[in-house]
């Protein structure tokens, strides 16, 4: 029985958008055998909260995050990124349990591209997920998770780091 | 050294010389220069008097002044190291550097410890944890069921309390972060590192200015 989510404010779906069923996926067997990594307490709040994130200080503009939250299931999120690399034209390096590795075609100003996305489980349908560059320029990676990453993202997206952080 | 005789140079209380600061801290002396550029801005955000207030904080890190925050409450009151209300220039350095990149990693950890232990106690106690989640949910605008909470905390103090005792202790923090590096990851600032350039000090104009209240 799925416990139903709300967020203050917004009407967002009950559940994940996508229909686990309608996911195919070569590794869906191996992923429902275990859910992904205990994320724990400490390390939810250590990334997610804008409080404990002291880089505000330095920055003049609001951080891009490079982790998001989600109450879809391990296996769809990573069935989602694969979509998300394929139709940017990032070829997935290695894709092993939860964690994946893409990469750009095209070289880059220092490089190619190289970014790897980690699924984690806070809870039951509570998933984080974060992006890191393991390749390339940083203002191509940056451009990479807001310009394509994130409005292609969107239907799996629950919250994003440091999002909603300017509502009193 | 400088163009000014000392004695007519006034700072705000809790300045401390950048020479004495770089001496007892991870800092260069320019980059203590640097610090205070950047303590200037923060300081004088909202009243212009040489200290950092909670509002003043709130602002620098959320760009609104009103925002309250456990998280931001906790980096308040660990850096008003004199328990005074505001964070002077020699307490912001001085804090600032445990999260610079070469500080000691012992360090980093026990100033964890100390965020976490909200009410002091020497402990990480359940509810203080459970507190916290809950939180950062609400920072982040989503709500969780009190089960789903509940499950969270749980798992986490299962990792945690090593010793089953119903809290964690500085023992079983820094065994849990030796499994667990990452939690400790946002203990490092790496712009700390490049702080010379983002905000130039001239050796000159900093000792000629006067921080007048």
């Amino acid at each position: 029985m799925r416990v139903p989510w709300f967020s203050k404010g917004f009407t967002r779906s009950i559940s994940c958008p996508i229909l686990d069923d309608q996911v195919e996926d070569g590794q869906e067997i191996a992923r429902t055998k275990s859910p992904p990594p205990f994320y724990n307490a400490f390390e939810f709040i250590s990334s997610m909260s804008s409080g404990f994130d002291l880089s505000n200080l330095f920055e003049n503009k609001r951080k891009s995050g490079s982790l998001f939250t989600s109450k879809c299931s391990g296996s769809t999120i990573m069935a989602t990124l694969e979509t998300v690399a394929k139709t940017f034209n990032f070829r997935v390096v290695w894709s092993k349990g939860y964690k994946l590795k893409m990469e750009g075609e095209s070289e880059g100003r220092k490089g190619k591209l190289a970014v790897t996305a980690e699924v984690y489980e806070v809870a039951p349908e509570v998933a984080v997920v974060e992006f890191s560059k393991a390749a390339g320029d940083t203002l191509e990676y940056k451009k990479f998770c807001e310009e394509d990453a994130r409005p292609a993202l969107k239907d799996i997206v629950w919250s994003w780091q440091g999002e909603n952080n300017c509502q009193s | 050294m400088g163009c000014f005789p000392s004695k007519t140079r006034k700072h705000t209380p809790g300045y401390e010389e950048p020479t004495v600061l770089a001496s007892e801290t991870s800092f260069t002396v320019s980059e203590v220069e640097a610090l205070f550029q950047l303590f200037r801005k923060l300081s004088s955000s909202i009243i212009d008097d040489g200290l950092i207030n909670k509002e003043e904080l709130q602002l620098a890190l959320f760009r609104n002044r009103n925002k309250k925050n456990l998280f931001a409450d906790r980096i308040f009151d660990l850096f008003d190291v004199k328990r005074n209300g505001v964070i002077e220039f020699g307490e912001f350095v001085r804090s600032l550097s445990i999260f610079h990149p070469d500080a000691p990693v012992s360090d980093k950890i026990e100033f964890a410890f100390r965020l976490y232990d909200l009410r002091q106690t020497g402990f990480i106690e359940r509810d203080e944890l459970k507190e916290m989640v809950v939180a950062l949910l609400h920072e982040s605008d989503l709500i969780l069921s009190e089960d789903y909470i509940e499950l969270i905390v749980d798992k986490t103090y299962t990792d945690a309390d090593a010793k089953g005792d119903g809290r964690i202790d500085r023992e079983e923090w820094k065994e849990f972060v030796s499994k667990n590096p990452s939690l400790i990851k946002n203990m490092t600032l790496p712009y700390l590192k490049d702080i010379t350039l983002a905000f130039p000090s001239f050796v000159l104009q900093s000792e000629v200015q006067d921080f007048e209240m």
